[in-house]
C-alpha cells in the first residue's frame, strides 16, 4: 500500500519544488504529482518521456450569455464572482472567474443565459529517471480549481497500485486555499519547506494552523538556512510547540538556481552539506511513515 | 491615480520587495494594497501604525426547516452542497461557494443568508505611506472574496501598488482588472521562464501595458532577456542576485532602506509607469 507525502510552503520562493525533486531522487520511483497547478515547473527540469494524456474535465459549467441579451446589467450585480463585465455594447463572461453557479441564469429577466459544458485540457503522466510525474497543461480561459489536484492524486493513487509504487509524493502549490487543502487531506505525512525570514516565519505559522485545522501530521525543513542562523531556534522551537516534527535544514547553495537550469537535480550538485541533510531528512520521513504502519 | 499590480508568475522572485521599495521611494501619496491574500507580508516591511480591522464576510445559507415543503428546489445546486437526509435539508458549508442560488430558488423562504467571516482587511498608515492588507482566515477554501474587498473602494492617493499572490490563475484576473499598469517581477531560471510564459499568455488578451523587473539577475539573464525581446516586454529594471540582498530580504528591511542608491532606480520605474499609463 503506497504512502503519500505532501510538500507545502505557506510563501513561494522557499524551495518547495527544489526539496520535491530532492526527496524524490531519494525515494526513487515514486510519484511526483505536481499539484502547484497555476505554475507547474517541475516537467521542466526532469527529462521526461510522456507515456499517456488523460483528459481531465471540469465539473463546473460556464454561463454564456445568448442573442436576447438587452444589457440590462442585473446579472453583472447579481453575481458574487464578478465574473460577468458589462461594456456600453455586450454583456460576456470572463471564463477564469465563473463558477458555474447558475446563478445568472435564473435572474436574467429575458432568460438568455445558458450554462455551458467546460472544455477540458489534459494532464500527462510521464516517466523520467527516477519515477513518473503527473503534470498539468494549464490552458487560459480555465478557472483552475483544487478538483484538479484532486483529479491528479487519483490519478497518482492508480498509477501506484497499477505499477506497485510504494510513495507518492505532491508538491502543492503555494498558499493555503483549495489548491493547497486538495493536496494535504488523504495525505499521510505533510512537510512544511520554510526559510529563516520574517515573512516565511508568519506562514509557517499559517501552514501549522491549516496542519492542525485539517488533522495532518507533518514536519519542517529549513531551507537556505545559512541566510539567517537566528531564525533556526525559534522554528525549532516553534515546531516543537505546535507538534510538527522538525526534520532539518539545507544550507543556501549560491547559484543553485544556475544548476538546475542546466537540468542538473538537487542531488547532483554534489554539496555535502545538501546531500548529507537531505539524507537524514529521508531517513526520517521514512520512518515516520513507517510507524504509522498501514 | 495609477494603479501598478505587481506580479509574478513563479512564487518567490521578490514582488514584495519590489513593491515595497517602490512604494518607498514614490515621492507623492502612494496607497500599498497587499492582495496576496493567503500569504500577506508587505506591510510589516513598510511598519505603518495600524489604524483599523474589518472583517470580510460571505453569505452562508441556512435552513429554517420548519418553512421547508421538501419540494427539493435547492438541490438544484450547483457545487452539490446541498442533501436532503430523513426529510432535513441539510448544507455543507465546506462545499457550499456561497452564490446565492439556493436562497433564491427557495419558494418558501426557507432559505436565508447569514453572514461568516472568511477574511479581514487591516489598514496602517504613516507618512505619505498607507497600507491596506487582506487576510484570508486559515481553512477557507477560496480567497476571492477578500482579494475583491482589498481591490474594492476607492482611495485618493496618487499611487497605488498592489502586491499580488504568485501563481497565474483566476485572481490575478481580479488584480488586472484592477490596475492600469502590470509590473511583472521574474528571475533567470527554468522555473520562472516557464511561469512568465504561462502569465503572458493569461494576461497579455487584458491589454495593459506591461513592464519587467528582472530580479537576482545573474550569468543566465539572457533567456529572460531574450523572452522579453520575443514578446515585446521591456525591462525596466534589473536588481542583481546578492547574498547581502538575500540577507536583508531575510531581515525583513526593505531594499532601499538600507542601498538607498536603489532609490533612483526605483523612481525611473515610478516614471516610465507614470508615462506609460498616461500615454494610451
Amino acid at each position: 500500500m503506497f504512502k503519500a507525502i505532501t510538500v507545502i510552503s505557506g510563501k513561494g520562493g522557499v524551495g518547495k519544488s527544489t526539496f520535491s525533486l530532492g526527496l524524490a531522487q531519494f525515494v526513487k520511483d515514486c510519484i511526483i504529482v505536481d499539484a502547484d497547478v497555476s505554475a507547474p515547473d517541475l516537467n521542466v527540469i526532469l527529462d521526461s518521456k510522456q507515456e499517456k494524456s488523460i483528459f481531465f474535465k471540469p465539473k463546473n459549467l460556464i454561463a454564456e450569455i445568448g442573442p436576447e441579451c438587452i444589457l440590462c446589467g442585473d446579472c453583472v450585480i447579481a453575481c458574487r464572482f464578478k465574473a460577468i463585465t458589462k461594456t456600453d455594447d455586450s454583456v460576456f463572461v470572463r471564463p477564469e472567474l465563473c463558477t458555474g453557479c447558475e446563478l445568472c441564469s435564473h435572474i436574467c429577466p429575458v432568460d438568455t443565459i445558458f450554462m455551458k459544458e467546460r472544455t477540458g485540457f489534459p494532464v500527462k503522466l510521464s516517466r523520467h529517471k527516477f519515477g513518473k510525474i503527473i503534470y498539468s497543461d494549464p490552458v487560459p480561459g480555465q478557472r483552475i480549481s483544487g478538483g484538479l489536484v484532486s483529479f491528479m492524486r487519483a490519478l497518482a493513487e492508480k498509477e501506484a497500485e497499477e505499477t506497485k509504487k510504494d510513495r507518492i509524493l505532491i508538491d502543492a502549490s503555494p498558499g493555503k486555499g483549495c489548491h493547497v487543502i486538495s493536496a494535504i487531506t488523504d495525505s499521510d505525512f505533510t512537510v512544511i519547506i520554510t526559510e529563516p525570514s520574517k515573512a516565511a516565519f508568519k506562514d509557517l505559522e499559517n501552514s501549522a494552523d491549516l496542519l492542525k485545522y485539517f488533522g495532518q501530521s507533518g514536519g519542517v525543513v529549513i531551507n537556505k538556512v545559512d541566510l539567517n542562523r537566528n531564525y533556526k531556534n525559534q522554528i525549532e522551537q516553534f515546531s516543537k510547540e505546535n507538534n510538527l516534527d522538525f526534520l532539518g535544514s539545507l544550507p543556501y547553495i549560491k547559484g543553485f538556481p544556475g544548476y538546475l537550469n542546466k537540468g542538473i537535480l538537487p542531488l547532483e550538485i554534489a554539496e555535502r552539506s545538501f546531500n548529507d541533510n537531505m539524507e537524514s531528512i529521508f531517513k526520517q520521513i521514512n520512518s515516520k511513515l513507517e510507524k504509522q504502519g498501514d | 491615480m495609477i494603479k501598478v499590480a505587481v506580479v509574478s508568475g513563479k512564487g518567490g522572485t521578490g514582488k514584495t520587495t519590489v513593491a515595497a521599495s517602490l512604494a518607498l521611494s514614490s515621492q507623492v501619496s502612494t496607497e500599498v494594497r497587499d492582495a496576496d491574500v493567503e500569504s500577506p507580508g508587505i506591510a510589516d516591511l513598510l511598519t505603518r501604525r495600524k489604524i483599523s480591522q474589518d472583517s470580510v464576510l460571505l453569505p452562508v445559507p441556512v435552513v429554517d426547516q420548519d418553512k421547508c415543503v421538501l419540494c427539493r428546489a435547492c438541490l438544484g445546486c450547483r457545487f452539490n452542497a446541498i442533501a436532503i437526509v430523513k426529510d432535513q435539508v441539510l448544507i455543507y458549508e465546506d462545499i457550499c461557494r456561497n452564490c446565492g442560488l439556493c436562497a433564491l430558488l427557495c419558494p418558501t423562504g426557507a432559505i436565508s443568508e447569514i453572514k461568516r467571516e472568511t477574511g479581514y482587511i487591516n489598514r496602517a498608515e504613516g507618512g505619505n505611506i498607507s497600507t491596506k492588507t487582506g487576510f484570508m482566515k486559515t481553512g477557507e477554501s477560496h480567497p476571492d472574496h477578500v482579494i475583491l474587498r482589498v481591490l474594492e473602494l476607492l482611495s485618493g492617493e496618487a499611487i497605488q501598488v498592489i502586491d499580488s499572490p504568485p501563481g497565474t490563475s483566476n485572481h490575478l484576473i481580479y488584480i488586472a482588472d484592477a490596475s492600469d499598469f502590470i509590473l511583472i517581477v521574474t528571475e533567470p531560471n527554468k522555473f520562472a521562464l516557464h511561469d512568465l510564459e504561462l502569465l503572458i499568455k493569461n494576461i497579455r488578451p487584458l491589454k495593459k501595458p506591461m513592464g519587467v523587473i528582472l530580479n537576482k539577475s545573474g550569468s543566465e539573464d539572457s533567456m529572460i532577456i531574450d523572452f522579453c525581446q520575443k514578446n515585446n516586454l521591456k525591462i525596466l529594471m534589473t536588481i542583481p542576485d546578492s547574498e547581502i540582498i538575500a540577507r536583508l530580504n531575510a531581515k525583513g528591511v526593505p531594499l532601499v532602506s538600507e542601498l538607498p542608491e536603489y532609490y533612483s532606480e526605483f523612481r525611473k520605474v515610478l516614471e516610465f509607469i507614470n508615462n506609460s499609463v498616461n500615454n494610451v
